[in-house]
């Protein structure tokens, strides 16, 4: 991560994801916060990619800024438009507190772990690689009895996704 | 890959902001200028020039059938992220061991197709 280029996208991606984040708790209207959670979730992928882990940033942009926000937009566009207000919430305190403490909880472990850090002279052989490939090969090698047992686990989740919404209209 | 190759993507995105915005920008700095007319009239202010006038606000309540579409999104979605190393490593394995690659996602992508005829058949991607 010598590269001013990367360091400079580091700083420029952290800091969109920061103020993305606060707007999401600023901003009154609550589909403008889904909005910039997801500028938020892709500035996170980038952050990713300037950490070299290529495949984490595509499981962000394709989980998180994908599913999960067209969850989120379905689960605020379903509710009447009355309840669409993201001010004056019962939980801003408890949720600073949570979030305040979490934030504390990870900053003194990331101060008081040892990192391992490789010296100079190993990162030079040690290049940044892409990880995809290598977790192709553990997923399609030894992993693959896991990797087939992943797509029974999406079908259970699709079949009772069915049957759920299926239940519901019939009672 | 390294991270500084993602740089072109970083270039593509920069592009594409800048893309829609800068006519908007140099629209306002001409208005500043005065070098720009500004006559607004209803029809110049539509939203469509034609076709069929929208009506009221894009803020209404979705119907809650909706929610099973995304729900199979997401679930299709999860799928794409464990084909993604498979078809990235295609390449190489295409030369070692073509059929039993191809028949390790075939049988991955089977059980979610088998997922997908049975919403079929239950009527779940029909609207009702």
């Amino acid at each position: 991560m010598d590269n001013p280029g990367v360091v400079g996208a580091f700083y420029l991606l952290s800091g969109v994801t920061v103020l993305s984040s606060l707007a999401v708790f600023a901003v009154r209207n609550l589909l403008h916060a889904v909005v910039f959670l997801v500028l938020a979730f892709v500035g996170m992928a980038g952050i990713f990619i300037t950490l070299s882990a290529d495949f984490l940033a595509v499981a962000q942009i394709l989980i998180y800024a994908g599913a999960v926000s067209i969850l989120l937009v379905f689960a605020v566009m379903l509710t009447p438009l009355a309840d669409r207000n993201n001010a004056n919430s019962l939980f801003v305190l408890p949720g600073v507190a949570v979030a305040g403490g979490f934030a504390t909880i990870v900053a003194l472990v990331a101060v008081a772990t040892d990192w391992n850090v490789l010296a100079e002279e190993d990162l030079g052989y040690r290049s940044f690689a892409t990880t995809i490939a290598d977790i192709g090969q553990a997923l399609l090698g030894p992993y693959v009895l896991a990797f087939e047992v992943a797509s029974v686990l999406l079908l259970a989740a699709l079949i009772g996704a069915i049957v759920l919404v299926r239940e519901e209209e019939r009672a | 890959m390294i991270p500084a190759d993602f740089g072109r993507v970083g270039l593509l995105i920069i592009l594409g902001l800048s893309f829609p915005a800068l006519p908007l920008v140099v629209s306002q700095l001409l208005l500043r200028a005065k070098q720009r007319p500004e006559n607004p009239d209803p029809v110049k202010n539509a939203i469509y020039e034609c076709g069929v006038e929208s009506e009221g606000t894009a803020w209404g309540q979705f119907n809650a059938r909706y929610y099973l579409f995304a729900l199979g999104f997401v679930i299709f979605d999860v799928e794409v992220i464990f084909l993604y190393p498979w078809a990235v490593n295609q390449a190489s394995l295409a030369l070692t061991e073509p059929l039993v690659s191809i028949a390790k996602a075939a049988i991955f992508m089977g059980v979610l197709a088998f997922g997908l005829a049975y919403a079929w058949r239950r009527g779940a991607l029909e609207w009702r």
